[in-house]
């Protein structure tokens, strides 16, 4: 078992085979030698990880940032945020994180909000002398911010697995996202003073007036889809949707930046990066119904169990065990496996099970984009056309950073708790 | 002897179900010893509950502990236990499917499609968690209540006025808190299971309806089994579920005091609102049932069962 | 579109993708796939301003839109497949020049096979039997074996696509033929 579901994935991950074939490869060949199951289970699991309501996000989302980047209507709110922040070192830098923290508020999707910003962030990064990693990196990490502000369908999962108040946990996401967007920003100024990346422009209220009147329509589609979601008009899976309508209507009759034949090019091209994202999320739900039919998380469960850990130690133990699996299970699944074995645990140390969901959740959010697996490299990888080894590189620095934010929102529980609790 | 695994299956964890799994799982024990391992994957660990339902069928899981409701597009006949106003008290679920006679009908009732019942239990009451303070039937009207996709729980929600929506799970609270939705049909003890109560803070306990929960088997599975076994199994799903019944009841209770420990308020109807929707639930029922013969052959036999016991 | 102009891939054979029969068959299922999701945007539209304005929200709705969006899926991973821009970690194939990159290719392709072929399989047995019990879906009461046969057709199509990649990858590495740079 270790063979075909370790050595072979690494070997043909390396030979740059196409993802969802390295899981499925490994899949099919432990049923064929190894471990003999029915051939239909297969079927059955990779149907179930597509057949999820709440994976549409994707599709939406994946279209709506398709759309603002061929529409401009995203090159008009990136120049308003310049034309804002002007004086900042690494303005261009703290805006992408600050874009990132804005789409959080909007989706749950951690992937969706990589490639609906790498597109249109990516080139002008790069320009503005950030260097192919590091921009890379940036985009690949900044989708971390996504799932930890509400709303967020992983805490929506850790509240349905682990019996926990949703509405608390989305809550008590808000500081711990904001603090990981502060360090984000916060390091992407000190590198830009470093590396002498000139703060682009400076703030002048004449050209800061002219920004906002170009970006009016631009700066309404956030305003309508947070307006949708907190006035009850679209649940957050549906507002990828409405996102896309908006930015139809804006550049086929405001800005007529776009034709009809346009629209259908731009879903074309969204409807195959979803593709190529979901069929991956499929394949891999496989890989997690095997290694949970096996018994691997209970036998994780009962080592960490048998470690007899403080509430303290327990901490660091579950955040390296996340951060390992967490390169192999896709959030959602890495949540609905783990989270009912080990809430029970924390309660019993002691610990605040929504500070724990948050925990979980950051701990898996930064596994998307630790190498070598992680959705967020493959989709920034897709999106930015770097090569993989360059965005290990790029997003090495990035990890550094949230796992200190990850450290610091595990051992003060006071930061998720103190919002969370006064509901 | 030839170890065999079994699989259990279900969406939830910590309830009557995962209970009754539980004390099977203990029973089977002392009946086989180690010849039958079992594992339970409670909280949908192996997959959404469609794909368990399919699991089942096809063996690849080997027991699926579910209400019946969502095993209706498996068989129809599955919606016999949730018409409207068959079930008003656990005593009512208690008397039907404890009944020894149908007790071993219902274990063969599927058999056409491959499943087979062991076990068969009392879950909770249906309510309906409303964010607004309703305590009248003419209060629900207008209101956007999420059921499940299900006619019996969709028009009685139109029969009294309601909006029924079938959302899907994971935009229920979001919905909820945004005002998308005004409350949702629900079994008791998910509402305390999830903390509802941080939601909104109101119950219409209508009483029409209580939920039952059965656990099938992969029958082919079932067969290769040795006649001992197979006879354990039957017996244990058997002294399960006359254990965990007590248990059942007890928890729904404890439900009902956490959600008042919580700030929650249980509402009920007037007598007249009452007997007035049971009047129309009995009629709908009687259109849903016309329908289908053999769900209306299936409801008949509870209905007999029922009504016996209400004599006494 | 400056980043999906500028994403090419290379392709053995000599022979551009974007040219003949198999382009203009990649074109067509580009513009399908377009269509077809903004029709799931459109779904998506109606059914949450009817539910909001009116309170009616057609059963099943939420059903349509993923079944249709897993057809997508399997129909844009065989496209994928065929121009060779699936995700993958693109650490040797972007140094491996001549031989080595078709023998990576072989790699892929022989992947593509077995995988893909025994999925094909798995769901082909899979289709049989849940169309025999006659199992509907809860909302639209569909045949499950409708989304069910997205995978069958899906992973059929990966199979072929990848056994005629395979041999033209095998006649390449022989032949130690030249790669081609081509556009989607
Ligand atoms: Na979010
Ligand atoms: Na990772």
């Amino acid at each position: 078992m270790i063979w075909s579901l370790a050595v072979l994935p690494l070997l043909l991950l390396a030979a740059g085979t196409p993802v969802f074939l390295v899981f499925l490869t490994a899949v099919v060949v432990t049923m064929m030698f190894v471990m003999p199951l029915p051939p239909v289970a297969l079927q059955q699991v990779l149907f179930g990880g597509l057949d999820n309501y709440a994976l549409l996000a994707i599709p939406f989302f994946v279209f709506a940032g398709e759309l603002m980047s061929t529409s401009g209507i995203a090159h008009r709110l990136i120049n308003w945020a310049m034309a804002m922040v002007g004086r900042v070192p690494g303005s261009l830098g703290v805006a992408t994180v600050a874009a990132s923290t804005a789409i959080g508020a909007i989706s749950g999707s951690s992937v969706a909000a990589v490639a609906a910003l790498g597109k249109t962030l990516y080139p002008k990064l790069v320009a503005s002398g950030y260097g192919k990693e590091r921009a890379g990196g940036l985009l690949a990490s900044s989708g971390a911010i996504d799932i930890v502000i509400p709303p967020s369908i992983a805490m929506i999962l850790y509240g349905l697995a682990a019996e926990q108040s949703i509405p608390k946990l989305f809550m008590a996401g808000i500081l711990p996202g904001l603090l990981m967007a502060g360090m984000m920003a916060g390091f992407v100024v000190i590198v830009a003073v470093r590396n002498g990346i000139p703060s682009e422009g400076r703030f002048e209220p004449r050209l800061a007036w002219q920004a906002t009147k170009e970006a009016f329509w631009a700066l309404l589609m956030p305003i309508f889809v947070l307006g949708g979601i907190y006035n009850g008009l679209f649940s957050p899976t549906e507002a990828g949707g409405f996102a896309c309508v908006y930015a139809i209507v804006v550049a086929l009759f405001i800005y007529r930046t776009m034709s009809v034949r346009d629209v259908i090019r731009a879903a074309g091209n969204a409807a195959i990066l979803s593709g190529q994202i979901m069929i991956i999320v499929a394949a891999a739900s496989v890989i997690t119904w095997m290694l949970t039919t096996q018994g691997v998380p209970q036998a994780i469960i009962a080592w960490i169990n048998a470690l007899q850990l403080s509430a303290l130690t327990f901490l660091l133990a579950v955040n390296v065990g996340l951060l390992v699996i967490g390169c192999f299970l896709d959030p959602t699944s890495a949540i609905l496996v783990f989270a009912p074995l080990l809430v029970p645990m924390a309660i019993a140390l002691g610990i605040d099970p929504i500070h724990f969901g948050i925990v979980m959740t950051i701990n898996l959010a930064i596994g998307m984009f630790t190498p070598p697996f992680g959705l967020n490299i493959f989709v920034a990888q897709s999106v930015t056309g770097l090569p993989a080894h360059s965005l290990y590189r790029g997003v090495g620095p990035f990890v550094v950073v949230l796992v200190l934010a990850l450290l610091i929102i595990t051992y003060v529980p006071a930061l998720s708790l103190m919002l969370g609790s006064q509901l | 002897q030839a170890q065999t695994t079994m699989k259990l299956a279900s969406a939830t964890i910590n309830d009557v179900q995962h209970e009754w799994q539980k004390v099977f799982a203990k029973e089977l024990q002392a009946r086989v010893g180690d010849a039958v391992k079992t594992e339970i994957y409670p909280a949908s660990q192996l997959g959404a509950i469609p794909r368990m339902a399919e699991g089942v069928l096809l063996g690849t899981i080997e027991a699926f502990t579910t209400p019946t409701s969502f095993m209706t597009n498996v068989d129809p006949r599955f919606q016999a236990f949730d018409v409207p106003g068959l079930f008003k008290t656990p005593e009512d679920v208690h008397a039907a499917i404890h009944n020894p006679e149908y007790r071993k009908h219902l274990e063969e009732m599927f058999l056409d499609k491959g499943l087979r019942v062991i076990g068969a239990i009392y879950n909770s009451p249906t309510v309906v968690f409303t964010k607004k303070d309703v305590t009248t039937l003419d209060g629900l009207r207008g209101l956007k209540i999420r059921t499940f996709a299900s006619p019996l729980q969709i028009k009685p929600m139109e029969l009294l006025g309601a909006t029924p929506l079938p959302l899907a799970l994971t935009e229920v609270i979001p919905q909820l808190e945004s005002g998308g939705l005004d409350g949702m049909l629900v079994g008791m003890p998910i509402l305390t299971a999830f903390k509802y109560y941080d939601v909104g803070k109101n119950i219409l306990d209508l009483r029409f309806a209580e939920i039952v929960s059965v656990t099938v088997v992969n029958e082919d599975w079932f067969q290769a089994q040795t006649d001992e076994v197979k006879a354990a199994i039957v017996e244990a799903g058997r002294a399960a579920e006359e254990q965990v019944f007590p248990w059942g009841v007890e928890n729904v209770e404890k439900t009902y005091k956490v959600w008042s420990d919580n700030g929650g308020k249980v509402n009920e109807l007037s007598p007249e609102d009452q007997a007035k929707m049971e009047a129309d639930f009995s009629k709908l029922a009687a259109e849903l049932l016309a329908a289908d013969p053999a769900v209306q052959a299936e409801y008949d036999r509870l209905r007999a069962l029922v009504d016996a016991k209400a004599k006494q | 579109m400056a980043t999906t102009e500028s994403r090419t891939v290379k392709q053995p054979g000599g022979t551009p993708a974007g040219s003949g029969f198999a382009g203009s068959a990649m074109g067509a299922l580009h513009t399908l796939l377009g269509v077809t999701l903004l029709f799931v945007v459109v779904v998506n539209f109606v059914n949450a301003v009817s539910r909001y304005l009116f309170g009616i929200s057609p059963v099943g709705a939420d059903e349509l839109m993923v079944y249709v969006v897993i057809w997508a899926v399997m129909v844009s991973a065989i496209v994928s497949l065929f121009l060779r821009s699936h995700i993958n970690v693109n650490l040797l194939p972007l140094y491996a020049k001549g031989r080595v990159r078709h023998f990576l290719h072989i790699i892929h392709d022989v992947a593509a096979v077995v995988a893909c072929g025994y999925a094909t399989y798995a769901s082909w047995l899979f289709i049989g039997r849940i169309s025999r019990l006659g199992v509907t879906s809860m909302g639209l009461e569909l045949p499950m074996t409708i989304p069910h046969a997205a995978l069958l057709v899906g992973f059929a199509g990966l199979t072929l696509t990848g056994a005629v990649m395979l041999v033209r990858d095998v006649l390449a590495l022989v032949r130690n033929a030249p790669h081609a740079e081509v556009r989607p």
